[in-house]
């Protein structure tokens, strides 16, 4: 048996019953990665010698009422969660040497249940990007097609998953950047609603936006993962004093009756034909289900690219006004005074395209813009929102189901000239950040080319026990998401 | 220093209080002064990547507390903003601050500056914020230093209305808001070590203009006859560039203590461009009116009113209820002063601002710090009600308690101060007095009437001051009657 | 809508980044595009929208007023590019 084949469910359930060890199959991972990330750069930082020993602590916990369903899988966390006394980049140069004094929330509760940090994955640089090739350490690979991005931001994440190169991971989603680069990968991949998991040690980008969420083979793996990621943290204001309902349990239910919305904003003429085929069938697989389709309406769909554009840049200039060479992370050699020491550090730890959000969001904050740019997109926003909840009122929905991304993984270096066609990338997700909904992406299919495509499920706020189940039960009655990029490239 | 009578002068004023809690606005560190620097700093202080804020409950009851002493409006919903600019000593890049809006609007505090009627300053607006660190610069070759122990402390800002017109009504202004912070603990009013810190806004204009003229920004203002001095000092600097044909420039200028001067800033010259937009990491505050009810209801009884009550149940003068509410803790003196001598308010209150107040101000102390407590003085005061002791032993059993310590009691017992009553003791010493003074009875039955304090001096010499003045005068009286 | 070079480079002083010449001409044609796809939100009406500025409606949690933090210096200067005296180390500032 190749352990690293199992889902985060079964190697629970094969650690729970003694047929692998915690060691074995943090090794096997290991040793993979030592074979494969060299080409897929996935990793920016690995930990062996930790998780291995977190593995043998897995090992004696298993069979004790204290193991948990995490104990003994071996994680990958997107290298924007804060761990301590191990490296953290951002994947920034700014941040290439910063190890962090405290531990983000989400990896320690994760670490609590008697899971095992691998290392920290790849991403773009600060998480502004849809294609990781904007990170210090490189462009990732999508395992499926070599020469393509896996998405972005959280695109190590992905491809760590889609690899086999871990049993779960970890990624942030403030635009679409777990669930594009899952869709791109053949992964699942869930955005919580906002603050339903503590932000807490994630380096932000855009504190409104921001969202971690697992990326896993299954959406059952993603049930096991939330449920322990879930909940209100007293050190996250924003985060959601609700209790944390079962999510594997909530998997169980039966689909008939479930209104599922179609808006037909989502699938105009930018969708490509073969992700339109494929979520059709996707559809007809709802249907035959028990549930109905329900075409809506979404008519404020086209105004969220820009209302984001917007409002994450804004909020990253300011988050990331922190970066001045002072206390951590890069400084600029020999600075003549203070505004030299400013300056060249943040040129020189930046790169191109945070520099150009940074500039943005500062543009459109600065004196005499701020109403026609910020008030008026945090007014859109509002109205985004509300298109949401008027169809999931009117229309009595469970789930609202779209495509995750306009088009299949495109290739490395492709959109790279044009900052603005990267941006139409995240066009299906970024409404739902927006409107802080929680969304999860599924593989349905492949194009041509055998590249992965997904789709979207939306659901109400903190109501991910629906999309969890809905989700599921298509992972029952389809194949797609067990398809491996084995010898692919 | 010359004020031109055809000018007037215009303040407005941004007050900085550092809020008592124990610990920080947005993290657990302990919000002290004068620890090793960066010694009460963590992540969230220092900025670190992907650290959060979380809000400290006693500072929005303390800014509630504050806006309902200055009757200001209380907004039930307001917003934290942040302020962005880059700076050494503001880790983040960014002040976490309130702007569009603040829990505070409209308030007003009545001021009453010597010799001139009351009068009523506007108060825009209180917003909480946080403090900034500190930059090191003095006996530091080439480099700055930051210590961040600072950052993070609480902070109201109070903004007041364009009302005041003299240095004179600023004094008076600083004096009573300081006053009420301490009254309401919130802020212990400290300017020196800056935990009550003051920008001054200051213009000139031609009196019966209507417009106002461009501002001047002062800061570094650290005790409130500095505030007094620059506002002075600008105001003639203002008025001689109209004369002399120049215009005021809108600027920021720091105060020169030592020079006596304000001279412009250096440092942050280009124009400022804050980009204020809410806060994402902090939710709106949204405040229960019952919060505030509460909150209301637990209120100290508040300077003005203090004042008001001193004088209708203790009668005392406009002066003596002055300085005996200068302080809550003046004014718990008092009282608790005159529970051991409920008869004799007014004795009480010559005893706390005469007697007392002399001697603390000759030894420097605070009326917390007195020798003398509080039971005690009131205990002496009664023991003269109640013909125990005279005013003048007293004052010899208050100096010995002020050096020694101890109770009246205690040092009249001790030392047998008691005042004699006892008519057949004293009428023995007085007749003893009048026998040795034959020609000195005849001189005051002849008419030389103030001959009697004589007898009265030498009977009290005789009994070393225990005998009851007003029995000894009654005897007198009756033995010298021709 | 489009910006000036002037502009540019009054948003980076604003933002504290060196930009070269040829950076600030990539900047303002990029920033001109990237502004020149949010015109179209002007034309949205928006009159009495009250402005969203969290994804989820909440209200402030409130903390304790507890002293929880003890002496972490070191740890935090650890990760500093220049330290001195347990401060961190700028260029001289003049004030």
């Amino acid at each position: 048996m190749d352990a690293t084949t199992l889902t985060l469910a079964q190697a629970a359930q094969a650690l729970n019953a003694r047929e692998i060890s915690a060691q074995e199959l943090t090794r096997a991972y290991l040793e993979r990665i030592e074979a494969l990330n060299p080409a897929l750069n996935a990793f920016i930082t690995l930990d062996a010698e930790r998780a291995m020993e977190a593995a043998a602590a897995a090992d004696t916990r298993l069979g004790q009422a204290s193991a948990t369903p995490l104990t003994g899988i071996p994680l990958a966390i997107k290298d924007l969660f804060c761990t301590q006394n191990l490296r953290t980049t951002c994947g920034s140069a700014m941040l290439a040497n910063f190890l962090p004094p405290y531990e983000s929330t989400v990896t320690a509760r994760l670490k609590a249940a008697g899971a095992v940090v691998l290392g920290k994955t790849n991403m773009d640089e600060f998480a502004m990007g849809s294609s990781n090739e904007t990170s210090f350490f490189g462009p990732v690979r999508n395992p499926w097609a070599y020469d393509r991005t896996p998405g972005g931001s959280s695109g190590g994440s992905a491809t760590a998953m889609a690899a086999g190169l871990c049993a779960g991971a970890l990624g942030t989603d403030t635009g679409g950047s777990i669930r594009q680069p899952a869709a791109m990968t053949g992964i699942t991949g869930l955005k919580p609603t906002y603050g339903r998991v503590s932000r807490f040690g994630m380096i932000a980008f855009a504190s409104s936006l921001d969202q971690a969420g697992p990326m896993t083979r299954t959406v059952e793996d993603a049930a096991l993962l939330l449920q322990e990621m879930a909940g209100f943290d007293p050190k996250d204001a924003t985060s959601i004093n609700e209790p944390v309902p079962d999510y594997h349990a909530a998997l169980g239910r039966d689909l008939k009756g479930l209104r599922i919305g179609m808006p037909a904003e989502y699938f105009g003429e930018g969708l490509g034909q073969e992700s339109r085929t494929a979520i059709e069938a996707a559809m007809e697989v709802y249907r035959s289900l028990g549930a109905h389709i329900h075409p809506i309406s979404l008519p404020m769909t086209r105004h969220a690219i820009p209302t984001y554009y917007i409002i994450a840049p804004a909020e990253a200039s300011s988050n990331l006004a922190r970066y001045d060479g002072i206390r951590f992370g890069h400084r600029c050699a020999d600075p003549k005074d203070l505004k030299d020491l400013y300056c060249r550090t943040r040129a020189e730890g930046f790169g191109a395209e945070v520099k150009r959000r940074i500039m943005l969001g500062t543009y459109v904050l600065s004196s005499g813009y701020y109403d026609a740019y910020y008030r008026k997109a945090q007014q859109v926003r509002r109205l985004i929102a509300e298109d949401f909840s008027r169809a999931f009122r009117e229309h009595d929905l469970g789930v609202i189901l779209t495509p995750t991304a306009p088009e299949t993984a495109f290739k490395l270096g492709e959109k790279n000239a044009d900052p603005v066609s990267m941006y139409l990338s995240d066009i299906y997700t970024i409404n739902v950040n927006l409107a802080g909904l929680p969304g999860i992406s599924l593989p349905c299919g492949f194009d041509a080319k055998g590249l992965p495509i997904g789709f979207q499920l939306i659901g109400r706020p903190l109501d991910e026990a629906t999309i969890l189940a809905t989700g599921h039960a298509y992972q029952l009655a389809t194949q797609w998401h067990k398809a491996r990029p084995e010898g692919k490239s | 220093m010359s004020q031109d009578s055809r000018y007037e002068t215009v303040i407005g004023l941004e007050i900085h209080t550092q809020l008592r809690t124990r610990s920080k606005i947005f993290c657990g560190c302990p919000n002290q002064f004068g620890s090793a620097p960066n010694t009460q700093i963590c992540p969230v202080c220092a900025a670190f990547p992907g650290v959060l804020p979380v809000l400290n409950r006693e500072v929005l009851n303390m800014a509630i507390k504050t806006g309902l002493a200055l009757h200001g409006q209380i907004r039930l919903y307001n917003e934290f903003a942040r302020k962005n600019y880059f700076y050494p000593d503001l880790p983040a890049g960014y002040q976490i601050s309130q702007f569009e809006l603040p829990i505070v609007e409209q308030g007003e505090l009545m001021i009453e500056p010597e010799g001139s009627p009351r009068k009523r300053i506007g108060i825009t607006r209180i917003h909480m914020e946080v403090d900034a660190g500190k930059n090191l610069h003095e006996g530091i070759q080439g480099a700055s230093w930051v210590d961040l122990n600072r950052t993070g402390t609480p902070l109201l800002e109070i903004v007041t209305e364009p009302d005041l017109r003299s240095a004179a009504e600023t004094g008076a202004f600083l004096k009573k808001l300081r006053s009420i912070v301490r009254y309401l603990e919130v802020c212990d009013g400290n300017m020196e070590e800056g935990s009550f810190r003051c920008d001054a806004n200051v213009s000139v204009r031609r009196w019966g203009a209507t417009q106002y003229g461009t501002r001047a920004e002062i800061k570094n203002l650290n005790s409130i006859r500095n505030v007094m001095r620059a506002i002075e000092f600008e105001t003639d600097r203002q008025i001689d560039r109209i004369e002399n044909g120049e215009k005021v420039i809108q600027e920021t200028r720091l105060w020169d203590a030592n020079q006596n001067l304000t001279r412009p800033m250096r440092g942050k010259e280009e124009a400022h461009d804050y980009r204020y937009f809410p806060e994402p990491d902090l939710p709106p505050v949204q405040l229960d009116p019952a919060r505030i009810e509460a909150i209301r209801a637990t209120m100290p009884e508040l300077p003005d009113d203090k004042f008001a009550r001193f004088q209708k149940d203790y009668a005392l003068s406009d002066y003596d209820a002055g300085v005996l509410t200068a302080s809550r803790e003046m004014a718990n003196y008092y009282e608790i002063a005159l529970r051991a001598s409920p008869a004799d308010p007014k004795s009480v209150a010559n005893w706390v601002t005469g007697e007392l107040l002399g001697r603390l101000n000759k030894e420097g102390l605070e009326i917390t710090q007195s020798p003398v407590q509080a039971e005690s003085l009131g205990a002496l005061t009664a023991m003269i009600h109640n013909n125990v002791i005279s005013g003048k032993i007293a004052k010899s059993v208050f100096a010995h308690m002020f050096e020694h310590g101890g109770t009246p009691q205690q040092i009249v017992a001790e030392q047998g101060l008691s005042q004699v009553t006892d008519q057949g003791a004293i009428e023995a010493e007085v007749d003893k007095i009048l026998a040795a003074h034959p020609e000195k009875i005849a001189q005051y039955r002849a008419g030389k009437n103030q001959l009697l304090g004589f007898f009265v001096g030498e009977i009290m010499k005789a009994t070393r001051g225990k005998a009851n003045p007003g029995v000894v005068n009654e005897l007198l009286k009756n033995k010298l009657a021709p | 809508m489009s910006i000036t070079v002037e502009t540019v480079r009054h948003v980076a002083t604003l933002a504290r980044l060196e930009i070269s010449a040829e950076e600030t001409g990539i900047y303002t044609e990029q920033l001109s595009r990237i502004l020149g796809l949010m015109e179209q939100l002007q034309s949205i009406p928006t009159e009495g929208v009250a402005p969203m500025s969290h994804a989820v409606a909440m209200t402030m949690p409130e903390r304790d007023d507890t002293v929880t933090n003890t002496n972490q210096r070191d740890t935090l200067l650890a990760n500093a590019p220049d330290s001195e005296e347990g401060c961190f180390r700028v260029p001289k500032i003049i004030e």
